[in-house]
């Protein structure tokens, strides 16, 4: 090859790879967007999403319920009095409240097979319980003030035991929609085909007990009510892709729940300004401190550059170790628990360095000849630095605390041992709390919902962004 | 000001040097109380566990009757982890570097360079949120194993570092003189024998000191590869196993832990401190030799 064409060649892949820079900032920023605002989660139910019976009611729910729909199970287990809230089916925290027309109250306990309380049979003309209602009305009746038509699914996949036995430790998981199509016109011949046992797939209309259980690999979409009475039968989970949005001003306005597994995050934001707040309080005249110092008394000699390599090893030091030093000092020693206080006081020292090293900066570059003319005119050292040097040098401090407060919000491992992991809003120093990035450690880690984790990401890199460009406009502005 | 007497600002003055010495002395005096307390809490443990047992056994074991306490698996790990991030980040950083020394015009290069800012700004929990979505599911399908591993730390870690090697590297490759450029193309090198010959060469110094900084990031960092890494307290006899580094042992552990196991962990620490200061310590050598070359 000759050295031109290796010239080129060269040349490209130094481009190339430059560019994979580029495409992993897309790829991390780009995925992080998607999945911080959409969600997209796999989820199995009993039924199939369609309703089978034909009875002489429908079913009506308020809005706030968040219900978009109901299955023959959930219904069931709230006629029984099982399920009293709505938190594990739409996350809202609020009673269900459910009444049946008693105009269709045999019709209602023959389809839920289940004794109908005189309590919630309610006349349509009575006044509701404006939140959390469900209520089951004769079909053709209007349906009360606030209330909107509820779909109920009661349609159940029932199987031949053969099919969901275990087989060389594998089990047919959840079937989708398209599959039980498949199965009913045939296309799909096999139990394999669904990763089942090998078996063939024989599709009976409206089966009876009987039949399913004598006919090996059989299967029948039955109704739920039917179906529930039934033993020695087995049925298939659903499964179905549930879409929505992940950000919601919801997410962003209410308090963190049961360790962030409900509600949204607005506490933790209050918990994090606050932090940034207590971080930039406490460092901010101790680094700027250190940075006049030493540009400002301290000679060149050892002691200055004990000082300079102290800097740098404090830059270096791995944030766990912060975090253990924090909860040595300033949660045991000093008695401060795990709170807001030991955690900002952790952090203030790791991000030090940060604010020394830009302050440092741009007060050496302040023209030392202003300085001196003031002292000339009779002006004190400290006077001549208030007065002079540090109006000159505000903007580059500035910067270098923005710069020093994006560190403090992302940060994660200083603070598990030190600020606690209360979701509350902190009520003074020393009570628990906890940030945003450690929340979205902790909600991982503890297993409590991946989507929150992401939505709890987007956020916080939008934070991180926004911080990082009133930096840069800002040394921009400088020069 | 006028209010007050000489005597009252020569006060203030001499107050606010103190306070100033104070402010000054803090970054040293923290790394010493850090060094002592550290060393502090984790030196019992050599009243229980040998520093032979601690340091050469790959047996993790404190909730076992007779618990054991070597942390050999999770410093091989650690360096595992580290040494493959460096090698995965040096030619992809190395590339950003020279190219926005040598050919930095245009968009392309404002683009990178606003690219590797913001790379910078990304908090590592949040890396570690990415490695769990979309690196752990790559290194699944395409190497097997369950995804969780050390292989995937070192992935992420590698793009953590990225922006340390190049910002480093970009400053010593363009302290490099122009004549010196000048002179190599004048003699009929090509770009890429200039960059190869004159360019690396003379900036060699820098840019290893540059790893090494790169190489503390990347043994300190805790949040993103406990997320990744596997986190099981076993030797990973392959990069595709699951494993754990020093600073996982520390993050896992640390929320239950007491007596002999807790000051292990803060020997851990003792350990990783170590390893810190020395990489500090060789960036240093590593400098100054190259200033005396110089």
């Amino acid at each position: 090859m000759n050295r031109k064409t290796t010239n080129t060649l060269a040349l490209s892949i130094i481009k190339i790879l430059s560019a994979i820079t580029i495409a992993l900032l897309v790829i991390i920023l780009g995925y992080l967007i998607y999945r911080g605002v959409w969600y997209q989660n796999q989820k199995e139910g009993e039924v199939l999403p369609i309703t089978t019976s034909e009875e002489d009611f429908s079913l009506y729910a308020t809005k706030d319920t968040k219900l978009s729909f109901i299955s023959w199970y959930t219904l069931f287990s709230i006629a029984k009095g099982r399920e009293r809230t709505l938190r594990t089916l739409t996350q809202v925290n609020e009673k269900i409240h459910f009444y049946v027309d008693p105009e269709v109250k045999e019709e209602a306990e023959a389809y839920l097979l289940t004794p109908i309380k005189d309590t919630a049979l309610v006349n349509k003309d009575t006044t509701f319980e404006p939140k959390g209602g469900i209520y089951l009305l004769k079909k053709g009746k209007t349906p009360p003030h606030g209330y909107t038509s509820l779909p109920l699914y009661d349609t159940v996949v029932a199987v031949n035991n053969s099919v969901t036995t275990l087989f060389n430790n594998r089990k047919i998981g959840s079937v989708t929609e398209e599959q039980v199509k498949d199965l009913q016109n045939g296309t799909i011949t096999n139990w394999k085909t669904l990763g089942g046992p090998d078996e063939e797939v024989t599709f009976i209309d409206n089966a009876t007990n009987a039949q399913l259980q004598h006919t090996k690999g059989s299967v029948s979409i039955l109704n739920a009510n039917v179906f529930a009475e039934e033993h020695g039968i087995d049925h298939l989970s659903i499964s179905r892709v549930e879409k929505g949005l992940n950000i919601t001003w919801e997410y962003l306005t209410t308090n963190a729940e049961e360790s962030g597994a409900f509600g949204g995050i607005f506490s933790i934001l209050i918990n994090t300004l606050l932090m940034i707040l207590l971080v930039l309080f406490i460092a901010t005249p101790i680094g700027v401190g250190s940075a006049i110092y030493l540009s400002m008394y301290a000679k060149n000699g050892p002691f200055k550059s004990l000082i300079r390599s102290g800097i740098d090893v404090l830059a270096g030091v791995p944030s766990i170790i912060f975090g253990l030093f924090g909860m040595l000092v300033f949660v045991q020693l000093f008695h401060l628990s795990f709170s807001l206080i030991s955690g900002s006081l952790t952090l203030s020292l790791m991000i030090l360095p940060t604010i020394i090293r830009t302050s440092e900066e741009s007060i050496n570059s302040v023209d030392k000849n202003t300085v001196n003319a003031s002292r000339g005119l009779g002006a004190t050292k400290i006077e001549s630095i208030t007065s002079i040097v540090l109006p000159a040098a505000k903007k580059g401090i500035i910067t270098g605390l923005i710069l020093a407060m994006g560190r403090a919000l992302g940060e994660t491992a200083a603070l598990v041992f030190t600020i606690g992991s209360s979701t509350n809003i902190a009520t003074g120093l020393t009570s628990s709390s906890r940030v945003l990035a450690q929340h979205i450690y902790l909600t991982i880690i503890e297993g409590q919902s991946i989507d929150k984790a992401f939505a709890s990401a987007l956020i916080l890199i939008i934070l991180e962004l926004i911080i990082n460009s009133i930096a840069k406009k800002m040394l921009r502005g400088e020069k | 000001m006028k209010n007050k007497s000489i005597k009252m600002r020569k006060q203030i003055d001499t107050s606010s040097r103190y306070f100033l010495l104070l402010c000054g002395t803090i970054s040293v005096i923290t790394v010493l109380l850090i060094t002592i307390f550290i060393v502090q809490q984790g030196i019992p443990t050599f009243q229980t566990v040998s520093i032979k047992e601690f340091l050469f056994s790959t047996d993790w074991s404190p909730s076992k009757s007779v618990p054991h306490y070597g942390v050999a698996s999770f410093v091989i790990a650690s360096f595992e982890v580290t040494l493959l991030s460096v090698i995965f980040a040096i030619p992809i950083a190395l590339s950003c570097a020279i190219y926005l020394s040598e050919f930095a015009t245009g968009n392309f290069a404002k683009i990178l360079r606003s690219g590797i800012e913001l790379l910078a700004g990304i908090p590592s929990i949040i890396y570690g949120l990415f490695g769990i979505a979309v690196v752990v599911p790559f290194v699944r399908n395409t190497f097997g194993g369950n995804g969780f591993s050390l292989l995937s730390a070192a992935i992420i870690l590698a793009i953590m570092i990225l922006p340390t090697i190049i910002n480093f590297s970009e400053v010593t490759i363009r302290s490099v003189p122009r004549e010196t450029k000048n002179a190599s193309i004048a003699l009929g090198a090509t770009q890429w024998q200039t960059i190869k010959n004159v360019i690396i060469p003379s900036s060699i110094s820098g840019i290893v000191s540059s790893i090494i900084l790169a190489l503390g990031r990347a043994i300190g960092e805790t949040t993103a590869v406990v997320l990744v890494g596997g986190n099981a307290p076993i030797f990973a006899s392959s990069p595709i196993d699951m494993g754990r580094t020093l600073t996982m042992n520390i993050i896992t552990d640390m929320s239950y832990a007491s007596g002999v196991h807790m000051s292990a962990l803060f020997a851990t620490a003792m350990l990783l401190f170590f390893f810190i200061l020395l990489l500090n310590l060789i960036v240093v050598l590593v400098t100054r030799k190259g200033a005396i070359h110089e």
